[in-house]
């Protein structure tokens, strides 16, 4: 199970995925940063605070909208990661290719 | 399916961070099967979980095309944003995550076993458990 709810914070767009994220759920997330992008979105938050799980179907929406965004001069933030999600991010060695903060309102600031 | 792994190792007692990676190591096997063994017709997948004292198996068979989990190359977790491919990261999570991951095909089976050691919580009575 995923809900995701979505805002803007100025020009910054929020993503705020609640449950687990796998194959059947992951399209949600990807739907959820296609609408951003496609709104000329270019830096987009992923508050993760109520992330619970993520396998790698979840890892490739991110690394595939990081992709999208750099090459617009925008990226993905990952902000307030439990350390289960944290763990399957530096396992995968993805903590470089995204910028991580521990909050929201530190991701909002760069 | 996810349910049914959910409930039953979570019956087991393990240790929450075992548990983990028991379920995303078995989520990433049955979404490769789901994927690519069968056309669009689907097919049947069987999972057996059993657990004693210091580990915890997890046997996959399904009737789809021949799949060895070793024939595919480690991604490099190291490259680039720009060079990072896309996909190839389940299997790689399923072998870390777990301490053997092995392959055998049996007449028309896939056979894919995987083997953790793992630490209880708790000592209880150990559930075997099966689902089709």
């Amino acid at each position: 199970m995923l809900e995701i709810e979505t805002g803007m914070e100025e020009d910054i767009g929020i993503i705020r995925p609640e449950g687990r994220l796998d194959a059947a759920s992951s399209t949600l997330l990807d739907a959820a940063f296609e609408r951003l992008i496609g709104e000329g979105v270019a830096i987009i938050i992923l508050d993760a605070e109520r992330l619970l799980y993520t396998s790698s179907s979840g890892l490739r929406v991110l690394l595939s909208a990081q992709k999208r965004l750099k090459q617009v001069g925008g990226e993905v933030r990952i902000a307030a990661l439990r350390p289960e999600v944290d763990a399957v991010l530096t396992m995968t060695g993805l903590t470089s290719i995204f910028t991580i903060r521990e909050s929201v309102s530190e991701a909002l600031s760069g | 399916m996810v349910v049914f792994l959910e409930e039953t190792l979570g019956s087991m007692g393990l240790v929450p961070s075992d548990s983990f990676d028991l379920q995303l190591a078995a989520d990433e096997i049955l979404t490769n099967i789901a994927s690519y063994a069968y056309g669009p017709d689907g097919g049947h997948i069987t999972i057996e979980i059993i657990g004693d004292e210091k580990r915890v198996t997890i046997i996959f068979t399904d009737s789809g095309r021949p799949f060895d989990p070793k024939s595919l190359s480690s991604p490099d977790i190291s490259s680039g944003l720009m060079d990072r491919k896309i996909g190839g990261l389940g299997i790689y999570l399923a072998r870390q995550l777990t301490d053997t991951l092995s392959y055998s095909r049996e007449g028309d089976k896939n056979i894919l076993i995987m083997e953790k050691r793992v630490n209880r919580q708790e000592s209880e009575s150990i559930p075997s458990d099966r689902a089709d």
